[in-house]
């Protein structure tokens, strides 16, 4: 029990670290989970899309769906594959995005203008 | 003004902006004032994000690009008209064929290609005996060959035309 506790404390206050440095990062992947809400987005193409809109490292490399799922509103799930996606749900000031992203013409390219 | 050249009612403005300069540089200008401001983007992630983050950190921000179905362009430029939005985000594409005029102010976050494409969104500003604005983002890695027709475009048009710019397109 005393590791298991240490062991949170440590990761708790690396988020709080990383929050301080990078203020925005909450809403940041929130935007990146919406530009890709219609599939979801897996963790090494979050931190693809991180490094191409921001110019800077993700700044986690392990513990990545810990972190994820401290942001409010985002989730995750398994698909029959084993792969990790994540997605959001939406708030009420994203709503208006969310809905036309779910409800557009399907995607089926990556890179893509 | 001159057919083919760019009014010279429209203020325009150019700003030197590395690329990822430009999120703070936008929302800079956004908090001077952001009712009916169009911003241009590239890509359509880039615009469902920047409308994603605006909405969540400043102002209520749509977005419109080559994915969305008619319906929804036609929805978001509903929303913009009647200031529900605040802002709008497009990619170039999207914008073609849509209804957008007496835009108070149109920024290109990330200029076009070419020149015509640059005169044709400002001309979304600034009609009916209304100044408007358009407010540019030159980012030296990616526009070196906007210069030279930028020059001409502002001289053109009676607009100061920035030192950097001057600079980029003699050398």
């Amino acid at each position: 029990l005393f590791i298991f506790n240490s062991r949170m404390t440590i990761s708790q206050s690396r988020y709080e670290t990383v929050r301080d440095e990078y203020p925005e990062i909450d809403k940041e992947i929130r935007a990146i989970l919406m530009a890709n809400a219609q599939n979801g987005i897996t963790i090494s193409n979050i931190k693809k899309e991180y490094l191409k809109l921001t110019g800077i490292e993700f700044p986690f490399v392990d513990n990545v769906t810990d972190f994820l799922l401290t942001i409010p509103m985002v989730t995750a799930e398994c698909n029959e594959n084993g792969t990790r996606f994540f997605n959001l749900k939406p708030n009420n000031k994203n709503k208006h995005l969310h809905e036309m992203v779910l409800n557009q013409r399907q995607r089926t390219d990556y890179n893509h203008n | 003004g001159v057919v083919g050249g760019a009014c010279s009612d429209v203020e325009q403005t150019l700003y030197q902006v590395s690329k990822f300069k430009k999120r703070a540089k936008l929302l800079e200008i956004l908090r001077d004032g952001a009712d009916g401001t169009i911003v241009f983007v590239e890509t359509k992630r880039g615009a469902d994000f920047l409308a994603s983050f605006f909405s969540e950190t400043e102002f209520p921000t749509t977005s419109i690009h080559g994915d969305r179905l008619q319906s929804q362009r036609e929805q978001a430029l509903r929303d913009f008209k009647m200031g529900k939005m605040k802002v709008l985000i497009a990619t170039s594409v999207a914008s073609r064929g849509l209804d957008i005029k007496n835009v108070k102010h149109v920024i290109n976050y990330d200029l076009p290609a070419n020149i015509d494409d640059y005169v044709h969104r400002i001309g979304r500003t600034g009609r009916v005996g209304n100044n408007g604005r358009a407010t540019s983002f030159f980012d030296p890695d990616h526009d070196r060959a906007l210069a030279g027709p930028l020059i001409k475009i502002l001289e053109g048009a009676k607009q100061p035309v920035p030192d950097f710019l001057r600079e980029i397109g003699s050398g």
